[in-house]
């Protein structure tokens, strides 16, 4: 690996905060919110991007990774492609929330305080989100998704019902017991570590590969666990996954799209950083890891598919799709690797716009059993069409942009000889197709209900606010379906990044 | 290490899981409160005994910031004893997690005595002796880790889970100071996030949810009418 010195590095976390600090102490009005919300992510997406642009390298030269603070903080391409996926997505996040809170705050179900707050919030996370991608000291990483998670946790509570409340409650409790896990992890390696240095006081993220090879294995399939356990709670993997269906479901739409677009990945992210390390040293790692995602990815959409709550439907069938990029970077190999990552960013392009889509209902029609719903393309043409893209993406259909990436992970596997792993996502994959589609249908082609008929639209469907950010993402969608190798060069320079680290 | 300090060490390690299950077991919450600060003590004249016979001055700055656990968390506005007071008792008390926690405790004891011994030393090197003795404090330590779980796992009084919670916690940082002393650096900040960050999160949300459900039963809770 070589790396180099980056000064932008450090700057990115800080705008967010900044502008949290300002929306939180300045009197601002709504105009001024919008503006410092916007000043506090933008910069961030274009660093981000520049960062990345600059850790391309060729398939065969070594990986590059940035490094400031004196290795305090460091970044390769996994880190900056989720540093642009996290600040894409807050911005979209924002974007649709100015219309979809300014609706709940008229609706009377929060209050201006609270709306304010919302803003603080959602810039808080997004620092502290950034800072768990760029962080090198591992147990400083699992304090920032500690304060990330705080952060999402309040949000979540946004509306204050009971079930909001509890879901808060939850969420809270078993992230932060998830992350006692990770640190015991932590310390089983660290002790391994002190016995060959006494002055070592931190775990280096990036030593974490060599430290695999240094455990004994009962040691090692025991911090395997510890990681397992952590990383598939933060990841809402089954049987850990009790908190999501509730948080995504209770918290308003926009926070949903986050949660299944962008919070869960640091499951994965923490596993490539973790446990991927372990997988080509002990195979027991990669059957354990495959038998836990391929039950998530089947359970998760037989659930999905009978909920009548919109958004339950598309949480679990979140459960089941980070099941695929669990898979692919339990695998620990190039092409796993590469199509887990791939399947995270399709996700959160795809989940986000069917979340949109549900907020898009929810703030028109106010509600979102989808019994109680039907015949609704009439009246919402463009959430229609958006939602359609979306049920479809995620079922894998040719030319959008699911399809690719399960279909590397299915190659993946292949070449792994995990052939009942196969079958499961085959199988899985129909269903998700079926299901969603299914539930499409019978939202917006369906029989038209009694309260879709009474339902009076104006000139506009929706807002720009949050047409805009659904258009922009249904877009990204059919783009990366029918121009997938766009976004090859980040892809494999991310998936090579992961393998310099796994010490061979 | 001397022996001297490891029977200490092991003596407050006892009395700190003692207090942790009073603090869980006791329905009343306010009593609740004063057993989890006796816990709390424990854990710090812990780290000041390891800091005086290990030589490592960085745990009294750990000793030190358990001031949080011992003083602010409990006695501060919205903390536990001001939760405690404004939300109902624990009055369905789950005891099965109590008698699951003992029967794991002796079924740990039994494994680990006939695959190697134990040691009443506090291990310096605790990894590589791990296969043929087993410091009984890193064992007590590891329990009380179990224990907060065993709580989070039985227990659906929210309060209770809190405690759970920060019992869970103290368990893992025992287990770090038995196994890694000099992993300091962030712990600080990292306890004080989680208790104020976390705790101080989840006991609103329990005064709030109590407010207006007259329970703090998660159970009771979901049947509750909005």
């Amino acid at each position: 690996m070589t790396s180099e010195t980056s000064l932008l590095l450090p700057f990115i976390p800080f705008v967010p905060l900044v502008a949290a600090l300002f929306v939180a102490f300045a009197e601002s009005g709504d105009v001024g919110r919008k503006v410092a919300f916007l000043a506090g992510t933008l910069p961030g997406l274009l660093v981000g991007c520049l960062l990345t642009g600059r850790l391309l390298t060729p398939h065969d030269a070594s990986p590059l990774i940035l490094t400031a603070w004196g290795g305090f903080l460091y970044a390769d391409v996994l880190s900056t492609l989720l540093i642009c996926c996290t600040f894409f997505l807050v911005a979209a996040v924002g974007i649709y929330s100015f219309a979809y809170i300014r609706h709940d705050k008229e609706q009377g179900r929060i209050t201006e305080r609270e709306a304010h707050l919302y803003y603080v919030l959602l810039l808080t996370f997004c620092a502290f989100m950034t800072w768990t991608l760029i962080i090198s000291h591992l147990f400083v990483m699992f304090l920032f998704v500690e304060i990330a998670t705080i952060a999402i946790s309040l949000l979540v509570a946004s509306y204050k019902t009971k079930y909001a409340l509890i879901a808060s409650f939850k969420y809270n409790l078993l992230v932060v017991m998830a992350m006692l896990f990770a640190v015991m992890g932590s310390v089983f390696v660290f002790a391994r570590m002190i016995e060959t240095d006494p002055s070592l006081t931190r775990i280096h993220v990036l030593e974490m590969g060599k430290l695999a090879t240094l455990l004994p294995m009962g040691l090692a399939l025991t911090v395997v666990a510890c990681f397992v356990c952590a990383f598939g709670t933060k990841g809402g993997m089954m049987p850990f996954h009790s908190w999501l269906p509730d948080a995504h479901s209770e918290a308003p739409a926009p926070i949903s799209a986050l949660l299944s677009g962008l919070v869960i990945v640091i499951g994965p992210f923490g596993f490539a950083r973790t446990v991927t390390m372990f997988s080509p040293h002990y195979t027991q790692v990669v059957v354990l890891v495959a038998a836990l995602a391929s039950a998530s990815i089947v359970l998760g959409i037989l659930i999905a598919i009978v909920q009548d709550d919109l958004k339950r439907l598309l949480a679990y069938s979140s459960i089941s799709q980070i099941g695929y990029v669990f898979v692919g970077i339990g695998l620990g190999n190039y092409l796993g690797i590469y199509g887990g990552l791939f399947h995270a960013v399709t996700h959160m392009l795809a989940k986000a716009l069917l979340f949109f889509c549900a907020g898009a209902i929810i703030y028109r029609v106010g509600i979102r059993k989808i019994s109680d719903l039907g015949g609704l393309s009439r009246k919402m043409p463009l959430t229609a069409i958006c939602f359609f893209l979306g049920a479809l993406s995620i079922g894998g259909l040719p030319f959008l942009a699911g399809f690719m990436s399960k279909y590397t992970l299915v190659l993946a596997l292949a070449r792994e000889q995990m052939w009942w792993a196969m079958g499961i996502i085959a199988f899985a994959g129909t269903l998700t197709l079926a299901g969603l589609v299914w539930a499409a249908y019978r939202v917006f082609w369906g029989e038209q209900s009694a309260k879709v008929s009474a339902l009076e639209i104006g000139a506009h469907e929706l807002p720009l606010a949050m047409a805009g950010p659904m258009v922009v993402m249904a877009a990204a969608v059919v783009l990366l379906g029918v121009y997938p190798q766009g976004l090859y060069p980040v892809l494999d320079s991310g998936a090579r990044s992961i393998l310099g680290l796994v010490a061979r | 290490m001397t022996l001297e300090g490891s029977v200490l060490i092991l003596a407050l390690s006892f009395l700190a899981v003692f207090f942790a299950v009073m603090a869980v077991e006791t329905r009343a919450l306010v009593p609740s409160t004063y057993w989890y600060v006796a816990h709390s003590c424990c854990l710090i004249f812990i780290y000041i005994t390891y800091a005086v016979y290990a030589q490592n001055p960085y745990l009294f700055a750990w000793a030190g910031l358990c001031v949080v656990n011992t003083w602010i968390l409990p006695f501060l506005q919205g903390g536990l004893r001001y939760t405690a007071k404004r939300i109902p008792p624990d009055d369905r008390a789950t005891r099965a997690g109590f008698f699951i926690f003992v029967f794991v405790a002796i079924a740990a004891v039994v494994a680990i005595g006939s695959l190697s011994s134990f040691s009443l030393m506090v291990a310096t090197s605790p990894i590589e002796n791990l296969d043929r003795t087993v410091s009984v404090n890193l064992l007590v330590a590891l329990l009380l880790f179990i224990y907060g779980l065993i709580v989070l796992l039985t227990h659906r009084h929210l309060y209770k889970l809190a405690l759970g919670l920060l019992i869970m916690t103290a368990g893992a940082h025992l287990t770090m100071v038995q196994m890694a002393p000099s992993f300091f650096t962030m712990v600080e900040i990292e306890i004080l996030t989680k208790v104020i960050g976390t705790v101080f999160a989840m006991l609103y949300a329990a005064r709030l949810l109590a407010e207006r459900f007259h329970t703090a039963d998660a159970a009771l809770l979901l049947s509750a009418e909005e």
